[in-house]
């Protein structure tokens, strides 16, 4: 069952329309990206199924549970990190904690110690009765996805968490989010930080003007555009026949040499690396160094919207 | 529980940025110790001395005399005029009398006889009662004379005697008014208590806006909270930091001034009612602006405006004119008159009235307030 599935989201500010039948579901382990530029919908779109705002029109069921804005036990299986800290800048990480803690209903040892976990886990455990206007905006931001995994949700909703973040705490962020769903937790990531999506999401919804534009895995997208893998080798030795003998590779739909190198075009170079270097090597060429450019997310939402990410 | 949850949290904040303990505590003690001290016009610490020149050695000079003899005017007596200047310029006397020679002569020859008044322009109340007493002398007089005159003038003597010995048609007695009348001490107490409990509570109702501007306010809305469960946390916090305030201003006011608050559960209806006043105008005040700032700095002019209308540091509701008219319009002048009927009569039904429309004052911007709530993002 998944954890988080919606259907046909709509919502409209006057005349404008935010989102517009928006629909995709998430399974447990399984960490979902939506990617768009800024304005594109996501936050809008996150707001309505976590119950902050009203929704024109679909349906959100979070573990089967149908949500809004009224719902109380189904908002209790999700963790929210907004985009913006939401902290108490007066209140120590600790008070922080165990606030939003009880509002989830963890209390007592359950909750001194899971306060403890978290606060080892965002690396806070020396400053946890420090207030939080003395810390860090990286500390900051570390606290603002504490809080929404104190409780161990079914589904964490991060949206936008590394917007900025110096780049020793984005890192510090995005390993955390990567080991989360290894711990069984559903992750809904929202980012308009390509690279972000393409290390940390098993699927991706490409979304842009409030509609999700396309929805797969990286490899689904990318076989949407159409493009094909580049593996550059660069190589000593017979590089023409070695050219030749990676044509025959399976999967490869080109190979051609030049200047000391073999540039081959395959459908998927990680599936046909290993072939490739087998028929070089047994062609006479010696591989010195190899290059694979595959087509990225930016070049997907390229295609789809005819704007860049980060227009 | 969530509601719990969420006023210990506001109450830790207001504790900690020391907001409570300032605005609520702090400030109001000493503006009631400055102002009782500088604004003392309690009667019974009040009094003045009169000069009497009486250059006639008249009965209405010695009657004068007898008649002060128990009262907080003292009278002393000087030889002349100039005497008597030098005694008011010298701070021994704030104000004179001079009953001319011939005074009691002229008064029986029916011809015109004047009493000057002499006064002190930096003891302005002692002059008007100066005047006062010339007055009631000047209208003994022309008694006497309507009486002499009346019966034709043949014993003018004995019908003088006779009026003096016949008691006055019209007796003006001194009634305590006590369940409408406040002592200075417990009426400025009264009045500060209250204009900074609208500061308090408002400040506390509106803190909805602050979680708005800190980002917190999502996360709360995200949070498996019971339908009004944000609301009812907020208004509790706001009840408390209320009840707390009040009750030291209540209990400081009362040991170190000696304040009247009058019947403990009337002032407790009567705090109550005050703060669902507040509460409400608070609420409505949020509603209509766009940022914590905005909503403050509303508040802060809505507080100040009715505290002063309403009486807070000086009695409006006892001048006339649309003055006093407006002040009916304040919770604050509500509020004061149900203290004045608590301390006057002290039996706690009395201030029921009074307390009703403070409530109303709340109930009903409190009611827009919920139906601008969509403008909040209160959506629980």
């Amino acid at each position: 069952m998944a954890v988080l599935e919606c259907r046909n989201l709509e919502k409209s500010f006057g005349d404008r329309r935010a989102v517009n039948h928006v629909s995709f579901a998430i399974d447990a382990e399984e960490t979902y990206g939506l990617l768009g530029p800024n304005g594109a919908g996501k936050t809008t779109t996150i707001s309505m199924l976590c119950g902050i705002l009203d929704r024109d029109g679909g349906e959100v069921l979070v573990a089967g549970q149908p949500l809004t804005t009224r719902s109380v036990e189904p908002k209790g299986a999700i963790g929210f990190v907004p985009q913006d800290l939401a902290i108490y800048p007066d209140l120590t990480a600790k008070e922080n904690l165990e606030f939003f803690g009880r509002l989830y209903d963890v209390r007592g040892d359950a909750l001194s110690s899971r306060v403890g976990e978290v606060l080892e886990v965002i690396a806070l455990t020396d400053r946890a009765d420090d207030q939080t206007k003395e810390f860090s905006g990286g500390m900051k931001r570390r606290l603002n996805i504490g809080i929404g995994l104190l409780h161990k949700p079914k589904l964490l909703v991060l949206d936008e968490p590394t917007v900025g973040v110096d780049p020793q705490s984005r890192n510090a962020i995005l390993d955390a989010v990567e080991h989360l769903s290894g711990e069984g937790m559903a992750v809904l990531y929202t980012t308009h930080y390509m690279e972000e999506a393409e290390r940390l999401c098993d699927r991706v919804g490409v979304i842009d003007e409030g509609e999700i534009k396309a929805e797969g895995t990286r490899r689904e997208l990318v076989k949407i555009v159409g493009s094909n893998d580049k593996i550059t080798l660069v190589a000593t030795g017979n590089t023409l026949a070695a050219a030749e003998a990676v044509r025959t590779v399976p999967g490869v739909i080109d190979a051609s040499a030049a200047d000391g190198s073999i540039e081959v075009i395959a459908g998927d170079a990680s599936a046909s690396l290993a072939d490739i270097m087998g028929a070089t090597a047994a062609a006479g060429a010696q591989v010195k160094a190899v290059t694979v450019d595959e087509p990225d997310l930016e070049s997907v939402f390229l295609h789809l919207t005819g704007k860049a990410l980060r227009d | 529980m969530a509601a719990f949850t969420l006023a210990l949290k506001d109450l830790r904040q207001r504790i900690r940025d020391r907001s409570l303990f300032i605005l609520g505590i702090v400030v109001p003690l000493v503006l009631i110790v400055i102002l009782n001290g500088v604004l003392d016009f309690d009667d019974s610490n009040f009094s003045t001395t009169v000069v009497l020149v009486d250059l006639d050695g008249s009965d209405a000079g010695r009657g004068l005399e007898e008649a002060l003899a128990d009262s907080e005017i003292a009278l002393v007596t000087a030889a002349s005029r100039e005497d008597a200047i030098a005694m008011i310029e010298g701070d021994e006397a704030n104000a004179g009398i001079i009953i001319p020679a011939g005074f009691t002569a002229a008064v029986q020859s029916f011809t015109e006889a004047d009493i000057e008044v002499l006064g002190n322009p930096g003891a302005q109340i002692s002059t008007l009662i100066a005047s006062a007493l010339a007055d009631g002398i000047a209208g003994e007089v022309s008694t006497n004379q309507l009486a002499v005159a009346a019966t034709g003038g043949s014993d003018p003597l004995g019908v003088i005697g006779a009026v003096a010995t016949t008691p006055a048609p019209i007796q003006i007695e001194e009634v305590a008014v006590g369940n409408r009348e406040l002592d200075f001490t417990t009426y400025i107490s009264i009045g500060i208590a209250i204009f900074f409990l609208y500061f308090t509570v408002q400040f506390g109702i509106l803190s909805i806006l602050e979680e708005q501007r800190d980002g917190t306010m999502a996360r709360l809305l995200a949070a498996p909270l019971s339908p009004g469960s944000l609301l009812i946390g907020k208004s509790l916090s706001s009840v408390v930091t209320g009840l707390l305030s009040m009750g030291v201003l209540v209990v400081a006011s009362s040991l170190i001034m000696g304040a009247d608050w009058g019947n403990p559960v009337g002032v407790l209806i009567l705090v109550m009612a005050g703060i669902i006043s507040a509460m409400g105008i608070g609420a409505l005040l949020g509603t209509l602006s766009n940022t914590a700032e905005q909503a403050n700095n509303f508040a802060s002019i809505v507080a100040v405006v009715l505290g002063i209308l309403g009486g807070s540091f000086f009695p409006v509701a006892q001048s006339t004119g649309i003055l006093a008219s407006l002040s009916k319009l304040s919770p604050h002048a509500w509020l004061l008159q149900g203290f004045g009927d608590n301390t006057g009569s002290g039996r706690f039904g009395d201030v029921l009235a009074a307390a009703a429309v403070v409530i109303i004052t709340g109930l009903i911007p409190g009611a827009f307030a919920l139906a601008r709530r969509q403008r909040l993002g209160v959506t629980t």
